[in-house]
């Protein structure tokens, strides 16, 4: 499987279309929710890194970038906390 | 097939260099719209990154800013021999929203209600024949992609889901980087209306 960058996935995710037709049926609102999933892309990069990033395919990258910061547990959650109890418990 | 009704008249022109949205405004395109009647001149502009949309609800009129296209909507369901969708265009085109020199193409497009003419009309008779043996066919519809003496069509017929009744959308598109006259653009417009007419009543 060929991992694309996120230069390249900036050219793939545009709806070239658009940029050489007069069809109405092809608007500009496919291109801003494209846009916006590129910018979720560039988010993702920076959280994970470069390389797990390039590890990644495109619908497991669609799919981090749509879920990422999407767990409601209701309530705040400590994650220095939880890593503490995880250890302490694995000291047991 | 017959059209029913005409549900959009649209142009489209494409730039070769982006659009500068800093040009348009939405007092700029009132000015070039303007009746003085105020029920008529009620308007809406709507903003996003790289979109500007300037919509007239009482004269279903609308005209889309994008990066590199200006889309002109005429939703009054007239035929185009008495549209005014050229006159607006021309409007625009000539007016300091956008740079007429930079043009590189322009399409019409149609929106249109169309239904068979006769009850014996069968889903195969708008679909090849072997997609129409999938049994228990609900609706169905076509995309076609074809070019004629220079012009680019695309044509989709698409179920809406009432009757028999289902939503033609025809493109014609000119690979020109100038703009005919005014006279021209109405022919045009017109005869490939009558274009899209023929096509249909031949389904």
């Amino acid at each position: 499987m060929t991992t694309l960058s996120i230069e390249q996935l900036n050219i793939y995710l545009w709806p070239a279309k658009l940029n050489y037709s007069s069809d109405s049926s092809i608007d500009a609102t496919d291109k801003i929710v494209e846009e916006i999933i590129a910018t979720k892309f560039l988010f993702l990069k920076k959280q994970i890194g470069d390389e797990l990033f390039n590890q990644l395919s495109y619908s497991d990258k669609l799919f981090m970038a749509e879920t990422a910061g999407s767990i409601d547990f209701g309530h705040a959650v400590d994650l220095y906390q939880i890593a503490r109890e995880i250890k302490e418990y694995d000291n047991l | 097939m017959q059209i029913k009704t005409i549900q959009n008249i649209n142009i489209t022109v494409l730039f070769s260099t982006p659009l500068n949205h800093l040009l348009i405004s939405p007092v700029g395109l009132l000015n070039l719209f303007k009746t003085n009647d105020q029920q008529k001149d009620q308007h809406t502009f709507i903003e996003a990154p790289g979109l500007k949309i300037f919509m007239l609800p009482n004269q279903k009129k609308e005209i889309v800013f994008e990066a590199v296209r200006m889309l002109v909507n005429n939703k009054q369901e007239t035929k185009p021999e008495t549209s005014d969708i050229i006159d607006d265009f021309l409007k625009i085109m000539d007016s300091n929203a956008v740079e007429k020199n930079k043009m590189s193409a322009y399409g019409f497009n149609y929106d249109v209600i169309v239904e068979p003419e006769s009850e014996q009309f069968k889903i195969g008779d708008l679909i090849g024949a072997k997609v129409a043996k999938i049994e228990n066919i609900k609706s169905a519809g076509v995309s076609v992609v074809f070019e004629q003496k220079g012009i680019k069509y695309n044509l989709e017929i698409k179920p809406i889901g009432i009757g028999q009744q289902f939503l033609a959308h025809f493109n014609a598109h000119f690979n020109v980087n100038t703009l005919p006259s005014k006279q021209e653009l109405k022919d045009g417009l017109i005869a490939q209306f009558d274009n899209l007419k023929d096509i249909l009543e031949k389904i």
